[in-house]
């Protein structure tokens, strides 16, 4: 391991540390560093699926890293975390898809990372996932990313007060990774 | 949904959750003071309390089932995480104690006629302690359940197990604390199933709502 990867290794943890502190840019910052890791690590075990599928798994394993991110020890290095997220996503990917297999987490650091490709790569039925949310979570969730605005703006149209939708976001982000779970990609 | 969007989403909540440990033990140790208590105010603790406890045997009936809890709770909330992979301290010691449960009873048994067996370990209190176990242990358990969805189990039927170990062996020393039938055949066959019964529903329990 060279002394450029230590460090790299030590940023994720430390702007991970930051975000639990509540540094919202640090959260943004390190979430965006580990989703090309993500993708490179899930396209290299993925054998003959379609990179959509990959990006749905991507995504299953930001939510979870999001939703469980309680479970991480900050004492500890993030990225040994992390990759178990992946790999127990890619593990219940796979078995979505009535296949069973053994996916070691050994060689995950050894993935070159991946960038997204320029389009294609929508959820297929992520306007039906977010249909089977509560009415209040659904729209807050599509006012927030698909229309793109801002939490003020969201509060306005659904009649929310910022720390009512604070809280409304975080259960709506939660009860999304759990439908997502049990409904399958 | 994009992922960039997605991401957008998930930077944008600021709550967080706080630790777990504090709380499932909170609500574990909270839920078994209440439902121990109510057991215990209905049925009364064994007015020979002290001397049993002084009893080298006798003491089984809490040392036992106590050092089950503490370390299936520290297994399960290991669990929690979802880089834990290895418990062998755990494993060791449960099955260790399982098996040293199962030789004592045998050694017991050994020597006896099959009907003394058979009265001394049916005794005449075993549904009463499989009940109250149950009675004291189910609450508790599904409140820890609850909480322990905010984990990231890699094994979430184990997960359950451990935390259905952990609340019955506290659940069946609080019943203890009632139970005045003293000869290891009896309370290491009642104990161990009521124990047991509990663990399953754990695991049970754990495969249908620990996944995530």
């Amino acid at each position: 391991m060279t002394a450029k990867d230590s460090k790299v290794k030590e940023d994720w943890s430390a702007l991970m540390r930051a975000a639990i502190a509540g540094d919202q840019v640090a959260y943004r910052r390190v979430l965006s560093a580990m989703t090309p890791v993500l993708r490179g690590i899930i396209r290299a075990r993925a054998g003959s699926m379609d990179a959509s599928w990959c990006e749905d798994v991507v995504q299953e394993t930001l939510l979870a890293i999001h939703v469980k991110r309680a479970t991480w020890d900050p004492q500890m290095p993030l990225r040994p975390w992390v990759y178990a997220i992946a790999r127990h996503k890619l593990v219940d990917a796979f078995r979505k898809r009535g296949r069973a297999v053994h996916v070691p987490v050994d060689d995950f650091a050894e993935t070159i990372p991946a960038e997204a490709e320029q389009d294609g790569f929508e959820m297929r039925d992520a306007a039906s996932l977010i249909d089977r949310l509560q009415d209040r979570d659904a729209a807050l969730l599509r006012c927030l990313a698909i229309e793109a605005r801002t939490q003020d703006e969201c509060g306005v149209k659904l009649g929310l007060a910022p720390g009512t939708l604070r809280v409304a976001l975080h259960r709506a982000l939660q009860r999304l990774a759990k439908v997502r779970q049990e409904n399958g990609l | 949904m994009k992922t960039e969007e997605l991401l957008n989403l998930i930077a944008s909540d600021d709550v967080s959750d706080g630790p777990l440990t504090p709380k499932v033990l909170g609500a574990g140790v909270a839920m078994l003071a209440v439902f121990g208590g109510l057991v215990l105010a209905v049925l009364g603790i064994r007015p020979d309390l002290v001397q049993a406890i002084m009893d080298p045997v006798t003491a089984m009936k809490w040392v036992i089932p106590l050092v089950l809890t503490v370390v299936a709770a520290g297994a399960a909330i290991r669990l929690t995480r979802p880089q834990t992979t290895t418990l062998h301290f755990a494993r060791g010691v449960i099955f260790s104690i399982l098996i040293a449960a199962a030789v004592w009873w045998l050694t017991q048994a050994v020597g006896l006629r099959p009907e003394q067996v058979e009265t001394r370990s049916m005794g005449g209190t075993a549904m009463i302690c499989l009940s109250s176990i149950s009675l004291i242990s189910i609450p508790t358990l599904a409140v820890v359940m609850y909480l322990l969805r905010a984990g990231a189990s890699p094994a979430p039927a184990l997960s359950g197990a451990m935390a259905g170990l952990s609340v019955a062996g506290a659940a069946t020393a609080i019943y203890a604390l009632h139970c005045n039938e003293d000869t290891p055949l009896f309370f290491i066959l009642w104990y161990g199933l009521g124990m047991s019964i509990v663990t399953a529903a754990g695991a049970w329990a754990g495969r249908r709502f620990l996944r995530w």
